[in-house]
């Protein structure tokens, strides 16, 4: 049987860079490296220069005048305006590695700015016979990766959505996208608890939404929908955006398993489980219950979502320093359909391997 | 910003290679780098969890747009040195790894291959994933539990390239994960 020790031996044999490693080992004293640190400097340089604009433009209804000292950080609200290089080689990358066949060719050269919010500028590209390209940029001119859309594809999207994940903890949650039906004449974002937020539009049917900060949260770990409205205010089309952080420790990802089980503990004593919390994702579990080390099961109630959270006794919290627990999801007919594992942080760290626990019995 | 550069360029880099093309690698490099450079009050003592932290969501961003590319894109980029910016990278040596690797979710992955290949302590790899200690070491649990049943009823280890195998089906890397480009 493979052991654990193996598995993770046979993962770093696997490294796909090991056999360059001294390269990358070298790579900060080299010439790209050099490249691509004065492309950072070069960037930064120009995220900070005035613009020299003066514009006033309408947008959605309300005047944006920009002044002298706007920058293109801060979204100037300038629409039409050329897309500085670093968007246009964005946009221009989407055919990367591509054969002649199957590139886009978007127009980079004629690419302009869109839609804007206040901390972001969208900016889009056409592509031949009908399609588009588009790119969000944040932090002045930082591209947040270009979505193309083919000709032959537009109608099978009434609005189309790019949702980046923010690079930290501080950048702005900027969704963006495209409306490519007639009979949508506005957007609105629509949060999970049914408050909604207007989204402002752009030029030819272009959005470009900044999640405000109260709805921080909830967009990070919840999701969100775009919303279509009508001409008689009548929703057209709901779309879901996903959660904005693919690694959110109660997000998706989670769900993905039969069961998730997290444990809780003080961190000053890691051989401690104060708790355990989670959720049950397979369909048709009934009930689910935790089975102790020493044999002892007790049952585990789960919300409707199939989320749970329990403490444990004081007198069970030292029984997982050293020895697995199981969560058990039976079916109505009381059979096993999914378990999980979980141990005391402590008891990880001594590599115990559950693999040598007992099954559970059906 | 020139010493933070010069001393975690490469494990940014490293990091970024292992997951992606060289080209695109580079642009991790650079756009962590300058998210870095703008917010150096953020970058902690210790920034090489916090740089990578950032370079994976740049990567997350990059397989966002991948994904609006075909998989013929995805594949060509495996298999072709020319669309991968020239590079030879091919792990070559263990494809039920990969395979396995790639079954599993970004999170479990990333908690396998930040231990494996980028060489962080769970700590730091905590760090990276944004969780608790704790509740990495469960994820990390998880995924070698998940790793090791996908390599015990996997075949054994094979040196041969991909591409020199007649009717190979064609394997993604770790954490690309295609989709059709509409």
């Amino acid at each position: 049987m493979t052991t654990r020790d193996a598995v993770m031996e046979r993962v770093r044999r696997a490294d796909p860079i090991a056999d360059v490693g001294v390269e990358v080992a070298s790579w900060s004293s080299s010439d790209d490296a050099r490249r691509v640190f004065d492309q950072i400097v070069g960037t930064n340089v120009v995220a900070l220069r005035p613009s020299r604009k003066r514009q006033v433009l309408w947008i959605g209804g309300a005047a944006v005048v920009t002044g002298a000292l706007a920058t293109a950080t801060a979204a100037s609200g300038i629409l039409g305006e050329p897309a500085p290089d670093p968007i246009r080689a964005s946009l221009a990358a989407v055919d990367q590695g591509l054969p002649d066949d199957l590139r886009l060719n978007p127009d980079v050269d004629n690419a302009t700015s869109v839609a804007s919010s206040a901390a972001g500028v969208l900016y889009a590209a056409d592509v031949a016979g009908g399609g588009y390209c588009y790119e969000i940029a944040s932090d002045g001119v930082v591209p947040r990766g270009a979505v193309c859309v083919k000709a032959n594809a537009v109608g099978d999207r009434p609005i189309e959505i790019t949702a980046p994940i923010p690079a930290d903890d501080f950048a702005p949650l900027l969704v963006a996208g495209r409306i490519n039906d007639g009979r949508i004449v506005g957007i609105l974002a629509r949060y999970p608890d049914g408050t909604t937020n207007d989204v402002g539009l752009g030029e030819s049917g272009y959005w470009l939404f900044e999640v405000p900060e109260s709805a921080r949260g909830v967009a990070l770990t919840d999701g969100f929908e775009i919303v279509g409205i009508d001409g008689n205010g009548l929703e057209v089309v709901a779309i879901a955006v996903p959660p904005l952080r693919d690694d959110n420790p109660n997000g998706a990802n989670d769900r993905l398993q039969p069961i998730f089980v997290s444990t809780f503990s003080d961190e000053s004593d890691l051989t401690l489980v104060f708790g355990i919390e989670g959720s049950v994702n397979v369909e048709g579990a009934t009930t689910l219950e935790l089975q102790y080390p020493d044999g002892t099961v007790t049952p585990i109630t789960f919300a409707a979502d199939g989320t749970f959270l329990i403490e444990l006794p004081a007198e069970r919290h030292a029984d997982f320093a050293a020895a697995w627990g199981q969560v058990i999801a039976r079916d109505a007919s009381g059979a096993v359909i999914a378990t999980d594992w979980f141990t005391s942080v402590a008891n990880h760290q001594r590599e115990t391997s559950p693999e040598t626990t007992p099954a559970p019995t059906g | 910003m020139d010493d933070l550069f010069t001393a975690h360029a490469a494990d940014v880099y490293g990091f970024a290679l292992r997951r992606t093309s060289r080209t695109a690698a580079e642009d991790v490099v650079s756009e962590t780098f300058l998210v870095a450079w703008r917010r150096l009050d953020a970058v902690p003592d210790s920034p090489k969890p916090w740089l990578l932290a950032v370079a994976r969501r740049v990567l997350a961003n990059q397989r966002r747009t991948a994904g609006r590319q075909s998989a013929l894109t995805s594949r060509l980029e495996m298999r072709d040195p020319d669309a991968r910016g020239g590079e030879q990278l091919d792990p070559a040596g263990d494809e039920a790894v990969l395979e396995a690797l790639a079954a599993l979710t970004p999170t479990e992955r990333d908690a396998i291959t930040l231990i494996a290949w980028d060489g962080l302590s769970a700590e730091e790899a905590a760090i990276v994933l944004d969780c608790s200690r704790a509740a990495f070491y469960v994820r990390l649990h998880r995924a070698r539990k998940r790793l090791a049943a996908a390599l015990a009823s996997a075949p054994a280890a094979s040196t041969e390239r991909p591409d020199e195998r007649p009717n190979q089906r064609t394997t993604e890397r770790p954490n690309e994960q295609g989709a059709d480009r509409s």
